[in-house]
């Protein structure tokens, strides 16, 4: 049984190579709207991407226990799209990770899966929020 | 009002595209699953289509050749989303029919201009 601090394993946070939290994109949606809507757009996206992300997380984590690659691959690539759209630049790279392996009928054991992938997201989420304030701030 | 249909089950992408279209002066319909996307289509009258690939119940791709053989819905200009990246992926996509194939993340100015010609609709000022 594998363990996630593991590190080569990339798993979301733990992944050096990707910031947990693309400002550019940030940067990017906020300036689809005026710079007085920008706070209210940026919160309403992950307040819309956290709402589905967490249902999706436990049927991913369901898939991966039972065996079902073909679900766990959906619904990482689910995760994956929706992640980086949103500029959790890490996360989608960890959800990227797991639908390859999914796609290669590969799906190892790791210890406390569900709760691993529970708190990245959790920790992106926040690092979005802080980002959003920084960049609130600097208007 | 040129009016573009969004099929797309992410609760993000769809407002993301929603309030940028919408912003950008086009009416916005919305599909958030493949099966009822033919129907809705046919209720909706769009100028176009903002596909995501991996929709529930039908794909971008299984909905690509539903549109080329049905003689109303053949010329319906269609741009894919997705985040599948591999080339091939896209090449069945355009060979399919979709117009332009965007991979997420993309930028939403770049997705508007691109609408924009497809519409022959003038860019926007400033």
């Amino acid at each position: 049984m594998d363990n996630f601090s593991h590190k080569t394993f990339p798993m979301p946070g733990l992944d050096p190579a990707e910031p947990v939290v693309d400002r550019a994109r940030l940067s990017e949606l906020g300036q689809m709207a005026t710079p007085a809507e920008s706070d209210a757009l940026l919160r309403e996206l992950l307040a819309l991407y956290r709402a589905e992300a967490v249902p999706h997380v436990a049927r991913l984590a369901a898939a991966w226990r039972a065996g079902d690659a073909h679900g766990a691959r959906r619904e990482a690539h689910y995760l994956a799209g929706s992640s980086a759209n949103l500029g959790l630049a890490r996360l989608a790279a960890g959800w990227r990770e797991l639908e390859a392996l999914a796609g290669d009928g590969r799906l190892p054991v790791f210890t406390h899966f569900a709760e691993m992938l529970e708190a990245r997201l959790r920790e992106a989420c926040a690092a979005y929020e802080q980002t959003v304030a920084e960049l609130s701030g600097g208007r | 009002m040129k009016t573009i249909l969004i099929a797309d089950d992410d609760p993000v992408m769809v407002k993301l595209l929603e309030f940028t279209l919408q912003r950008a002066g086009f009416g916005v319909l919305v599909c958030r699953e493949g099966l009822s996307v033919i129907a809705r289509v046919r209720a909706g009258r769009p100028d176009l289509i903002v596909l995501d690939v991996m929709l529930p119940g039908r794909s971008g791709l299984e909905l690509l050749r539903d549109f080329k053989e049905d003689a109303e819905l053949a010329k319906l200009p269609v741009v894919v989303v997705t985040s599948q990246g591999k080339n091939s992926t896209q090449d069945e996509l355009l060979a399919a029919g979709a117009l332009n194939v965007f991979t997420k993340p993309f930028s939403p100015t770049m997705l508007i201009a691109r609408l924009r010609e497809l519409l022959h609709e003038p860019a926007a000022q400033g």
